[in-house]
């Protein structure tokens, strides 16, 4: 195991930035904001929604080397210390539609409008806007897109679950058939390293805008349905069968470039695109949109058995599926014109990458261990997308450079990106638990989760591998001379990584009429090794590099939002 | 009587020729008491009055016309202190409002004829190990009718008898000190007794699997549990499993159990508070009293089933006019937490009613020794059944002055005694397919 020297003397720890209250009110009305079952027949339906209200203001002033970097000054420059960052009101309306327990339907509707967006306007750092540098949007005063005004402003919403179901018995077994819009998530993770590093990445597409900014977001916002038919089935008491064949492929929704939460301006959909020095010389990368898969190909498997005499339920799983999580690189751009033409031209624009075809083998333990709820989950995945460069080159920006950068000849599209593949095996371990009341809280909850993930091979397109040894991470002097080497404080990914995380949730309960107050506060940190990937709910860090003048990430996927320090006060109610 | 707990303590067959004899079939004292304030046990309400609908599950009160005998508040509380536990005196001294009407006794509890002849052959030869904490060769039967220790009486509450399998539609509720009452849990629960069918393929280490779903308040709409206890709890303890809305799957989780406030009731009492008491005995040593007379809500079919939240649920107690109370003979135990144990209740006393071994009081203490809240659970029998239930239950915060309900069926909900459902049904994973939110 290559142990990097980090850049501090210790492992990198996220700090916690952000502490969120969030209170939760109980409802005082004895039913649903509308619920009936007709007079006491076996007609259900109810309608329940849901307001959720965000107030957060920025804590830390913007940081001028972070903040002079053409890639991170519309993000840093986005609001004033003090300023509130996010006045967001989101609405989960939800419906639900039920005979017996026999055949049913559901819809949901998301709803969203932040104030603080209604009249803002892209800024940028003094510096780069006396140089006439402009910013992912145009130049500095530029309005958002349509598409970032539409995801943070709004008002807008969307469809979210919209299926329909029976339940039946096959003889002995129970069956239950969902068709539709809805969301399945399979095995024992919790957090997002587990999201990422367990046997159902890419099962569902998350919905990171909300999930960053907004702390106290119901998991079952975050994830993004998507049309599939699902089956489960109960063969015996002991052992469950379910199975997924999907219809939809999306991508997961992404903070946007320019805001508060943006991670990196370039990214993904709102940006026009970057500005950035080839040679020398200034252009404006275009944003060339992203290239989502045409064919959906995913489906997946599970088998999961109690195993009475360990007391444990072991699951086992097999998906094929599409990557959901962006490769944003580089390639031409026919024509050279894009949207600040003639000032800036655009040779070159970036676009996103998803890699389908891959196969995932997993494996989960579940048991409970001295009153704590623990798990094991372990996947295998074969011809997996590997890490790459943000803004990455899939051609030679010059001729001659082509041997250097790519040796292994260029870069071929394999499976709809131009992405290395390889070899991959995942492992998380968490663990859930519950404290007992002290005289601080009425009650706590707990949990623990790690995650390590070993990569066996490198199997294609090994050039566009953003790891040690590999493409641009390779310590080759001629590499070095030309200024293109990079290392691991580059975030040139390791072949092991190891992260943990872990959150804690005192609970008060009844703080006053009809309030329950919690306080979930979560950190984490990665050791042995670049991250795969730097989302967090509400730490942020990242590690800087060139003299603070950049943040680094991994996969592809910016991390960094180091300087966006935030405290969020959140409050929901349902009714 | 006077005993701690033992670890085996089989009743020998000369008391065991009592049942049925002088004592009930599941170990009470047949004959009435010296003033005849208590009857002699007649085989309990076995018919359905007229008004009940069959299959409702919302059971009319038998005794709707009759009127209390008398009320007792703080200002009379002394002639009956003996009477009365020390929960029902503490709440009749600190509130002025707060009354007990006492109605006519009527031994109302019953169980099933196979229940009480199989009581009679096991009991001579169940006990318990462990120290108490696991139950051996008993099934579907009371398992200590003549109880030899606190613990054995505490078997008999846990493993009390109830219909196999029924489904519940009720609501749990927190009470503010000024009154305020808060829905705190509108559910659909399932409840299956392994322990009582007579034959099962179920794992036979199970005496209660309890399936809940959730449908208020809106917020956790959607969400669902299940619960399975053993009957040794050495072996392996509570195993409980969470559904998680949004995305569809279950996990198992952490142990809900002992003094973890209950989210159900906001906090308003303990998960070992559900039902008086549930769940692994480890914490507390159990001492068997004796048997003592004491007036306990009884047949209280109108607050079981015919109250509404608004005339139930007022300022500081449930409404005195909506409550029965009845004299009935009890079993006292008492539960001291053991040395470098935790729990919040240092000690608990339960009174368990002799017709039906169900907790209807209990007292309990906080660290310092102060009486910290007390519990009484609404005895209200499924004559349809016929078996015993006293499933709604409440606890008063005398500190604060808060209470909480939970199980409570009301004027809306129900208790339906149903067919079993399949065991794929009962397991965990059948909670994700089943989930639609």
């Amino acid at each position: 195991m290559y142990r990097n020297p980090p850049a501090f003397s210790f492992p990198k720890l996220i700090r916690l930035c952000a502490a969120t209250l969030v209170l939760s009110l109980a409802a005082s009305r004895p039913a649903a904001a509308f619920g009936t079952d007709f007079g006491g027949s076996d007609f259900k339906l109810r309608w329940d929604n849901t307001l959720r209200g965000n107030l957060g203001v920025r804590t830390t002033a913007p940081d001028d080397k972070l903040g002079a970097n053409p890639a991170f000054t519309a993000g840093e420059y986005s609001f004033k210390q003090w300023n509130i960052v996010t006045s967001r009101l989101d609405l989960l309306s939800e419906l639900d539609l039920a005979y017996s327990e026999l055949v049913g339907a559901r819809g949901s509707f998301a709803g969203w409008y932040d104030y603080v967006y209604q009249n803002h306007t892209v800024q940028i750092a003094p510096s780069l806007a006396a140089m006439n540098i402009p910013s992912s949007y145009g130049p500095a005063g530029s309005e958002f897109s349509s598409y970032t005004r539409k995801r943070y402003r709004g008002p807008s919403g969307e469809l979210l679950d919209a299926f329909g179901w029976i339940h039946f018995d096959a003889g002995p077994v129970p069956i239950t058939i969902k068709a539709g819009r809805h969301s399945i998530y399979w095995g024992e993770t919790l957090l997002l390293g587990g999201a990422i590093h367990g046997v159902a990445y890419s099962q569902v597409p998350l919905d990171l805008i909300k999930g960053f900014a907004t702390p106290g977001t119901e998991v079952k916002e975050l994830y993004r349905p998507l049309t599939q038919v699902s089956a489960n089935a109960q063969l015996t008491p002991s052992l469950s069968l379910s199975a997924q064949y999907l219809l939809q492929w999306q991508s997961y929704l992404y903070p946007e470039g320019g805001t508060f939460v943006g991670p990196a301006d370039f990214a993904f959909n709102g940006p026009l695109g970057q500005f950035a020095q080839i040679g020398g010389a200034p252009f404006f990368l275009k944003n060339g949109g992203s290239n989502d898969p045409r064919q959906v190909h995913d489906w997946g498997v599970a088998l999961r058995y109690h195993v009475d005499f360990l007391d444990t339920t072991v699951g086992t799983y097999y998906r094929h599926y599409a990557d959901k999580l962006a490769a944003v690189l580089l390639v031409p751009n026919p024509g050279g014109q894009g949207p600040l033409s003639p000032t800036l031209n655009s040779p070159l624009q970036y676009q996103q990458f998803y890699a389908q075809g891959v196969d995932l083998f997993g494996l989960s333990l579940a048991k409970q261990i001295l009153g704590v709820s623990t798990a094991l989950e372990g996947a295998y995945r074969h011809h997996t997308p590997l890490a790459s460069q943000p803004l990455g080159l899939t051609v030679p920006p010059a001729a001659p450079l082509a041997p250097l950068l790519f040796p292994h000849g260029l870069p071929q599209v394999i499976g709809n990106s131009y992405q290395a593949r390889g070899e991959t095996v995942h492992v998380v371990a968490n663990a859930i638990g519950q404290i007992s009341p002290t005289a601080i809280w009425s009650t706590a909850s707990w949990n623990l989760e790690a995650t390590y993930n070993h990569l066996f091979s490198v199997d294609s397109n090994p050039d566009m591998f953003f790891g040690m040894g590999y493409g641009v991470c390779r310590t080759d002097p001629t590499l070095v001379n030309a200024g293109l080497a990079k290392n691991k404080n580059d975030g040139c990914a390791t072949r092991d990584s190891a992260g943990v995380a872990a959150s804690f949730t005192p609970t008060w309960y009844q703080v006053f009429s009809g309030v329950n107050l919690l306080l979930p506060l979560t950190g984490s940190w990665t050791y042995w090794g670049t991250l795969r990937l730097d989302l967090k709910y509400i730490g942020f860090y990242g590690q800087t590099i060139d003299n603070g003048k950049m943040v680094t990430s991994s996969n592809g996927l910016l991390s960094l939002l180091k300087n966006r320090e935030s405290v969020v006060l959140t409050a929901k109610v349902t009714f | 009587m006077m005993l701690s707990f033992a670890a085996s303590a089989k009743v020998n067959g000369e008391d065991a020729k009592k049942l049925g004899a002088e004592l009930t079939g599941v170990g009470a004292e047949k004959a009435g008491n010296a003033d005849g304030s208590i009857p002699e046990y007649s085989g309990g309400l076995t018919q359905a009055p007229a008004g009940y609908k069959a299959g409702s599950g919302s059971r009319v009160d038998p005794f709707a016309d009759e009127k209390p005998l008398f009320s007792i508040d703080g200002k009379n509380l002394g002639a009956y202190e003996s009477k009365l536990s020390e929960g029902t005196k503490a709440m009749l001294r600190k509130y002025p409002a707060f009354r007990l009407e006492v109605f006519k006794t009527h031994r109302t509890a019953a169980l099933p004829k196979t229940a009480l002849e199989r009581t009679a052959i096991v009991a001579v030869n169940a006990y318990t190990t462990n120290g108490g904490e696991s139950l051996a060769e008993a099934h579907a039967a009371v398992p200590f009718p003549i109880p030899q220790s606190g613990a054995e009486a505490i078997w008999n509450h846990l493993v009390h008898y109830q219909p196999a399998c029924f489904e519940a539609k009720y609501s749990a509720w927190f009470v503010e000190p000024n009154g305020h009452a808060t829905l705190a849990t509108s559910a659909e629960g399932w409840q299956m007794s392994p322990y009582w069918q007579q034959n099962s393929n179920a794992d036979p280490n199970v005496y209660l699997r309890l399936r809940i779903s959730y449908d208020g308040p809106p917020r956790r709409a959607g969400e669902a549990l299940m619960f399975v206890d053993p009957v040794d709890y050495t072996q392996r303890g509570r195993r409980a499993y969470q559904y998680l809305p949004g995305q569809r799957r279950v996990k198992l989780a952490p142990d809900l159990a002992y003094d973890t406030p209950n989210p159900t009731t906001a906090g308003g009492s303990t998960f070992d508070d559900v039902f008086l008491f549930n769940g692994a005995m480890d914490r507390y040593d159990f001492t068997l009293v004796g048997k003592k007379e004491i007036y306990v809500p009884y047949n209280a079919y109108r607050a079981v089933y015919q109250s509404t939240p608004e005339q139930l649920l007022k300022q500081n107690f449930l409404s005195p006019d909506q409550v029965r109370w009845e004299l009935h003979r009890v079993w006292v135990v008492e539960a001291k937490l053991k040395p470098g144990k935790r729990h919040i209740y240092s000690r608990r006393t339960f009174y368990l009613d002799e017709d039906s071994w169900i907790a209807l009081l209990s007292d309990e203490y906080d660290g310092r020794g102060q009486l910290y809240r007390a519990g009484s659970a609404l005895m209200a029998p499924y004559y349809d059944a016929p078996s015993p239930s006293a499933d709604a239950h409440v606890h008063y915060d005398l500190a604060s002055g808060a209470y909480a309900i939970n199980v409570w069926p009301g004027s809306k909900g129900w208790i339906r005694i149903t067919s079993c459902k399949s065991e794929g049904a009962w397991a965990p994973d059948a909670l994700a397919a089943a989930g639609v939110r």
